[in-house]
Formats: C-alpha cells, sequence, structure tokens
C-alpha cells in the first residue's frame, strides 16, 4: 500500500469545473489508467482519495492537493505519464510524490491560503493603498461571513483570521493576502472582497472580481520533497 | 484572447453550473481553425446534459473530426440564466472547443430528435446572431444544414435550413462537408455549391422546389426550379454498419450527462413492422455489428472512459441474430470490470431471465413490457406481434424470480381503437395483478405495476401517415376513464400531456405552411419546449391564431391515399404502395409478420441488399 499526493492546478476554463465534477474526474482519470487505488470499505465503494481543500466554483488556483492511496506502489514517472494525458484542459500536475503523514490528512494539516484578488479599478496604486491602511486598522473588520452551524450569513469581526494583506496596481488592482483556512479557523476570501469594497466604496460588481489560490500552507508535520512554492 | 473568451469570464460566474459552456473534455478534439478547410458545429437543440447522453452526436463528431481538413465543434442550447447574461452581454453562442462565435464557421448542423425541439434551434441561430430565415442569411453566414429522424419530414423547416441531410450521416455528412471545402477553394456563391450538391444523394435543397396546392389546402405538386433538383431525394443507406466510424474514445461530459455510460449501437433498422412506428420504416433494412465488433468497440469504450455502465443500442436488443451469444460474451466481459451492463428493449423470454439472473444488479430495476395496445384485435391492427399469454408467461416467471416491480407500456388514440381497448388494458392490469396474487401467496407484497400511456403521433413514413389523431379532448375523456378504471391497489398510472401531442402531429406531417406557426411560436418566446417548465401552451394557442394555422386540417385530418403528402419529395427507401397496402392490412386487422422470416416486399430491397431477409424459420 502507498500513499501519495498529487499537486495540481486549476487555470482557465476548468476553474468552472464544479468540486463534485471535479472529484469525478479524477477518479475517473484512476479508472482509466487502471492504477490499482484503494477503494473504500461499505456498500457503495468509492476511490479512497480526497482534496486538501475544497476550492470555489469560479476561483483559479496554482495549488491544489490530492492525496490518494493504491494498493502497490509506482513512480512518479510512472503515474505521471499515466495520469497527465486523461485531464480536461487547465488541470496541469505540478507534481506527484508519495506521502506519509500516518492518520492525518492534508486537510487537517491545513492551516493557511494565499489569494490573490484582481479587478479593474479607476483608484490609482496610492489611493488603494491608504484604502488598504484604513480598512485594517480598523479595530474590528466586519463582514458578513456564513456561519458553519446555522449556514447563515452573519456579521462578525473577520480580523484575526487574515493574517497578511497588502494592494498592489501593477495593472489592476490586486489585493494578494493570507488567510486562515482549515479546519480550526477558516476564511473564506468572499466576506473579505465584500467588506473590502463596501469599506472603500469601490462599486465592482463580484463576477468582475477573478480570485486565484497560489498557495497553501500546512503545519510543519508537512513537508513535500519538491519545491513547494507558488508558481 | 478573443473578445467572447473575456467576455465570457463575467458570465460563467453567474450561471448555474458552468461547467456546461467551457468544453475542454477529455477526448473533445482541438484542431487549429486556421488550418481547417472546413469549420463545423454540431448543434444540439437542447441543452448540454441531454445533448451529450446522444450517441449520434458522438459517431458524427468522430466521423467528421478523423477526416483531415474537417474540424467539427459543439454547440447546445444554453439554460436560460444563461441566455439571459448572454443576450444582455452580447455574447453570441460560441462553439464549446475554440470559442468561435457560430457565425464565423462555415457550416452548421442540427440534429433534429424530436419535434419539440425546432423552437430551440430557431433560438440557436438567432443566440448566434445568425437570422433565422434562410433567404436573409447573406454569402458571410455559415451555410445550417440539418439531419436526424425529424428530418424525413423536413417541410415545416423549409424556410429555416438551406439544405437537410437525409439517412445516414457517417459518411454522408464529413463527404458533404469536404465537397463545401472544394467550393470554398474555387469561391463558389453558396447557391451555386447547393445546386452542385443537391446532386448528391440524401441532400435536399427546400429552396430549389416549388410547392403549388389545391384549393382546399393540400399539396398538388412540387415543381424543380432549378435543373440540378432531383424529382425526389433519396435517403442515404449504408450498406453496412460493422465498419462504420464509431467511437472507442467518446468525449467524457464534463457536468454528469443524463445518460452517463458507454453505448455501443448493436444494429440499425427493425423487421417487426410495428405500423405506428417511425424509426422501424425509416432505418430500414436492419445491418448488424457482428458480436466481435461489438465485443471490441464496447472494451476499448470501457477501458477509454471508465464508465461504469455499458449499454447497447439498437430498436429492440434481443433481435441481434447472435444475441445469446454476445450477451453471455458481455456479461463475461463487464463483470470482472466492475461495469453494470443494460439491456434496454429486452423481449422477455427465457433466455432474458437467464441473462438477468446472471447480471445480479437487475433484481433491484423493474421490467418493461410494451404490449401498446389493450386487446389482440388492436394489436393486430398495429402489427405489435405480441399476445396476452406471452406477457402473462413472462410476468410470471419474473414475479416468481422475485422481481416486483412490473412497467406496462401503451398507446392510445391509435387508429381504430375503441374504448373496449381501455377496458382491455385494464384488464391486463388486473390479470397481472391476480398473478402475483397467486405468486405472492395470496398478499399483495412490495408489488408495483406502472401503467404509462402516451399519446399516438401519426408520423410520416408510417402506415399509419394517413390517419386522423385524437383530439385533445378525447384524449382527456380516455385518461380521464384510464384514471378511474386504473384505481387499484399497487397501481401508478402516468399519461402524457394532451396538447403537446398535437403539436408534435402538426410538425411530424406539417408542410411548409406550418413554418409559420414554428416561427411565430419562437418569436412569442417559446424554446426548449420538451421541458415542462418551459412549455408554454398558451405561447402556441397564441402562434396558431397569428400564423392562421387550422390545427385541425394537420392533426385530426383523415388523408386520403391518393394524396401528395408533403414528404413525398423525401424517398426513405420504403414505398408508398408497400405503406399503403399495410394500412389497408391494418383495416382488415390482418398482421404482417417479421421479414427475417420472409421478405415483405417493403422495397427497401431496390437500393440494398436485406442481410437478414428469410434468416429466421416461420
Ligand atoms: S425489402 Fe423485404 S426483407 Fe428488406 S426490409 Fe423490406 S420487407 Fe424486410
Amino acid at each position: 500500500m502507498a500513499e501519495y499526493v498529487l499537486k495540481f492546478t486549476k487555470t482557465g476554463y476548468s476553474k468552472y469545473i464544479s468540486h463534485l465534477d471535479l472529484m469525478r474526474v479524477f477518479a475517473r482519470s484512476f479508472k482509466i489508467a487502471a492504477l490499482d487505488i484503494k477503494y473504500s470499505q461499505g456498500y457503495n465503494p468509492h476511490p479512497r482519495m480526497s482534496f486538501a481543500q475544497p476550492l470555489s466554483l469560479g476561483y483559479s488556483s496554482f495549488a491544489e492537493y490530492l492525496e490518494f492511496e493504491t494498493v502497490s506502489e509506482h513512480t512518479e514517472e510512472e503515474l505521471l505519464a499515466m495520469l497527465r494525458p486523461l485531464l480536461p484542459e487547465g488541470i496541469e500536475i505540478l507534481f506527484i510524490e508519495p506521502l506519509d503523514i500516518g492518520k492525518k490528512t492534508l486537510a487537517s494539516e491545513t492551516v493557511a491560503a494565499e489569494f490573490v484578488i484582481s479587478f479593474d479599478t479607476d483608484a490609482t496604486e496610492e489611493d488603494l493603498q491608504k484604502i488598504m491602511d484604513g480598512y485594517v486598522s480598523q479595530p474590528e473588520i466586519i463582514a458578513l461571513k456564513r456561519m458553519k452551524k446555522t449556514k447563515r450569513l452573519e456579521e462578525t469581526d473577520i480580523k484575526d483570521k487574515i493574517r497578511e494583506i497588502s494592494v498592489s496596481k501593477p495593472d489592476q488592482a490586486v489585493i494578494r493576502c493570507v488567510l486562515d483556512q482549515g479546519s480550526g479557523s477558516n476564511l473564506s476570501p468572499e466576506p473579505l472582497i465584500q467588506s473590502f469594497m463596501k469599506y472603500a466604496d469601490l462599486d465592482v460588481p463580484r463576477w468582475d472580481v477573478e480570485v486565484t489560490r497560489r498557495r497553501l500552507f500546512f503545519t510543519d508535520r508537512i513537508q513535500f520533497q519538491h519545491i513547494d512554492n507558488p508558481l | 484572447m478573443n473578445n467572447i473568451t473575456e467576455k465570457l469570464e463575467r458570465l460563467l460566474k453567474r450561471v448555474e453550473k458552468p461547467g456546461r459552456y467551457i468544453g475542454g473534455e477529455v477526448n473533445s478534439v482541438r484542431k487549429s481553425p486556421e488550418d481547417t478547410d472546413v469549420n463545423f458545429c454540431f448543434c444540439f437543440p437542447d441543452i448540454y446534459e441531454i445533448g451529450m447522453s446522444y450517441l449520434g452526436l458522438q459517431i458524427l463528431y468522430k466521423a467528421v473530426n478523423d477526416r483531415n481538413g474537417l474540424f467539427c465543434q459543439r454547440a447546445f442550447h444554453p439554460q436560460e440564466d444563461m441566455e439571459d447574461l448572454m443576450r444582455e452581454e452580447g455574447v453570441p453562442l460560441y462553439t464549446l472547443e475554440t470559442k468561435t462565435p457560430l457565425r464565423e464557421m462555415d457550416c452548421i448542423g442540427f440534429t433534429l430528435q424530436y419535434e419539440m425541439s425546432f423552437t430551440s434551434m430557431l433560438n440557436m441561430l438567432d443566440l448566434a446572431g445568425i437570422p433565422v430565415f434562410s433567404r436573409e442569411r447573406g454569402e458571410d453566414m455559415p451555410l445550417v444544414i440539418a439531419g436526424g429522424p425529424c428530418a424525413t419530414n423536413p417541410e415545416p423547416l423549409w424556410e429555416f435550413v438551406d439544405c437537410f441531410l437525409i439517412g445516414d450521416g457517417e459518411e454522408a455528412l464529413p463527404d458533404f462537408l469536404e465537397e463545401i471545402g472544394k467550393a470554398k477553394k474555387e469561391g463558389l456563391s453558396k447557391r451555386d455549391f447547393l445546386r452542385r450538391a443537391c446532386r448528391m444523394q440524401g441532400v435536399y435543397v427546400p429552396a430549389f422546389y416549388d410547392v403549388e396546392y389545391n384549393e382546399d389546402g393540400t399539396v398538388r405538386s412540387y415543381i424543380p426550379n432549378v435543373e440540378e433538383a432531383p424529382t425526389t431525394v433519396r435517403r442515404n443507406i449504408l450498406p453496412s454498419i460493422e465498419d462504420a466510424p464509431f467511437p472507442v474514445d467518446p468525449i467524457i461530459p464534463m457536468v454528469e450527462a443524463v445518460h452517463d455510460r458507454a453505448v455501443v449501437e448493436t444494429f440499425r433498422g427493425c423487421t417487426r413492422g410495428c405500423r405506428f412506428c417511425q424509426a422501424g420504416m425509416i432505418y430500414r433494412p436492419i445491418r448488424e455489428r457482428s458480436r466481435e465488433k461489438i465485443h471490441d468497440i464496447a472494451l476499448r469504450q470501457l477501458r477509454n472512459t471508465g464508465h461504469e455502465e455499458l449499454s447497447l443500442l439498437s430498436l429492440s436488443s434481443s433481435d441481434h441474430s447472435e444475441f445469446e451469444e454476445l450477451a453471455l460474451g458481455l456479461i463475461d466481459m463487464t463483470k470482472p470490470m466492475n461495469v453494470s451492463l443494460s439491456l434496454p428493449s429486452l423481449r422477455m423470454d427465457k433466455f432474458a431471465f437467464e441473462v438477468l439472473d446472471r447480471i445480479q444488479e437487475y433484481r433491484k430495476s423493474s421490467l418493461t413490457y410494451a404490449p401498446e395496445a389493450g386487446t389482440q384485435r388492436l394489436r393486430d391492427i398495429i402489427n405489435k406481434g405480441v399476445t396476452e399469454d406471452d406477457i402473462y408467461e413472462s410476468v410470471r416467471e419474473a414475479l416468481t424470480l422475485g422481481w416486483n416491480h412490473i412497467k406496462l407500456y401503451f398507446m392510445d388514440g391509435l387508429p381504430a381503437e375503441t374504448y373496449e381497448d381501455l377496458d382491455g388494458i385494464a384488464e391486463i392490469v388486473r390479470n397481472i395483478k391476480s398473478i402475483n396474487w397467486q405468486v405472492n401467496g395470496g398478499k399483495l407484497g412490495r408489488f408495483r405495476l406502472t401503467v404509462s400511456v402516451s399519446n399516438f403521433v401519426p408520423k410520416a413514413f408510417t402506415p399509419f401517415q394517413w390517419e386522423s389523431q385524437d383530439t385533445p379532448e378525447s384524449f382527456r375523456d380516455k385518461h380521464n376513464y384510464l384514471s378511474e378504471k386504473l384505481k387499484m391497489k399497487g397501481v401508478t398510472f402516468n399519461y402524457h400531456d394532451d396538447e403537446t401531442s398535437a403539436f408534435e402531429a402538426v410538425f411530424a406531417r406539417g408542410d411548409r405552411k406550418t413554418s409559420a406557426l414554428l416561427y411565430n411560436a419562437w418569436k412569442l418566446g417559446a424554446k426548449l419546449d420538451g421541458w415542462t417548465e418551459h412549455y408554454r401552451p398558451d405561447i402556441w394557442e397564441e402562434a396558431f391564431r397569428v400564423s392562421g394555422i387550422d390545427k385541425d386540417f394537420y392533426t385530426t385530418r383523415k388523408r386520403s391515399f391518393d394524396e401528395v403528402l408533403p414528404w413525398d419529395i423525401i424517398d426513405c427507401g420504403v414505398t408508398k404502395s408497400f405503406l399503403r397496402s399495410e394500412a389497408e392490412k391494418a383495416y382488415r386487422a390482418e398482421t404482417t409478420g417479421d421479414c427475417r422470416i420472409k421478405c415483405r416486399g417493403c422495397g427497401i430491397n431496390r437500393y440494398v441488399k436485406c442481410e437478414k431477409e428469410g434468416i429466421l424459420n416461420g
């Protein structure tokens, strides 16, 4: 038995493949590749695989991780050669390597994620930086956040979930931020986008905002052999 | 990045299931449009999940893309949310593969699988920024073609489609597209190209015929107005489908399709000759794929797609001449692969039970019987060669073996139907219930019986093409009558909408005048009519009023045998005299046997050899 992690991108139109459909895509490519993937026990066996963090529909990503188990061992080259031709456009495998983390999962070891949020605006870089300074120096950053338990949108303070945030304007406005991500504390970019736009008094429709996940941060227990820097 | 790509980003974030609109699926084809002689877009006038479940798309996609110089892309009808945004943001309908606007194609082709998709075809043209009327499309617009079973009576669409391809498309379509390539190089105008193309078999160009009408509104004659136009257009018939292009690496849909499974066509055509059935006539003669070939295609498809289900496609699975060996072989193949095998329209005989017994999964599902009519008299009239005793014997076997859900399919509004035939339906249901009673030791148990009744729609190229259709009121009365009669424990009764059948009937036997009805219905907002949530009967009523079309003329009017029918311009291979003699036999409640016992003289063998003629013993 062997465990692997597969790091991949989700760019271009593939960002519109839903989480569920992406699961099917991978399950199917394992099947076509005739990879001896391990199946769960039970009435309705499904391949043992899971994503480190689900990605919202419409987000691009350069840092998606899929864990899976196989019955026998395989080399990285073998797996790459098998799987690369079987994935839709925009899903590129960055690396595959053995993963030895015992009972832990990448999901439980995820702590934060870096996002890049970009949009068009007339505001200058200077304006934007000033607004950002004001935004982050509020004693509380109140945003509408979907509550885990009630599933309702509620106003909460998201400030302590924002680890880093900065803005620049090379061409479009670009907010780079590192947010809590994981089972302990979690912040999706959505409340941040909405509260920032409101604070900045910017009238940018949500569909004109692009979000890209550039990197996932794990606990120190996770050490990849490959260099895991953002692209 | 072209203009569409940029705008699309703003749309896709706002729609449900954006995966339908992005392409890029595994096994979809990418070629460079610039290096292609002819750019073609295959259009399915329904949403992605429906269109991607349709095998014909995958077959033709491959047949065209296998040829150098041709590039086949795809487009579907978007859901309403996407359509609204496309119109709002000015995004024209585009191809999934390269996001090229349809109007930049050399040719776009619609497949016409059901009449209720006609409005969606018009809507797709409009969404693509292509004028719906053929005469309003200039040289800069793509050639608009159409094919599929509904193209056998092409007339309701004559104003919208430049040219129809009638019959088997695997060779005809790529050949036709290659002709476009030649014409492009020579710089021919569309009209000059069509003058040349109409000499090809199966090519019908409506603009090349003038139609004269009698005073009563029936057709008097078709008069070709260019010398190249043939007097009748003969359907394309592949003499054999053994080596016809068939996808072993079909596109794997991005969003789960209605049918997400491997499919192999085992044979085309049917020899049984049910008199209401259009498919049984327009796909003659029966042409089989060999067992070895089917096995090979199935295996390669399963390996290439990872599908977990394999289904066979034909008009009735059991009629393959080597069905037993075929089924057993496929079971042996699929079992170890954990693939479930489905054998649709299986004749439930002894062997079928053996097979189903070995496909364990079937235990959970239901068994289907299609007597189509409630009495032997009416079954003889429609030439449905099944007896009640066959059914009872089979049902008894099924219940004994542990099945508990039986489905029965009937038609109502058949020619010469009376209420006694409806009583016959109830009688069959009662008899099956009492068989269950016996088998289940005097208890209902988990027994369920579903009775589905569909409205008879007379179709072109069938022995019933002259018959009158029931009125919606009569259908309603019959449904009410049956609802009462079938109020029994454990029995569910389903029936179809009374109104849609009338619209289907108008187009199924429509002449050129019905195009106005179609246009008006679309103008008033009809689209995706096959979907209950989109179908608006009020629009259709209004469209009838606006276009001044007399519904009864097309639906309830019985035609005389010597009337010139709008589809007489097409020669589907089966002769009108054969259809007429079948109709006359129906009036005498005489049956016609399977032509695998002996040839019944339908006329198709004038054009192609019937390989299965006389292979069975009477
Ligand atoms: S020509 Fe004869 S054998 Fe051939 S399809 Fe017609 S009836 Fe059957």
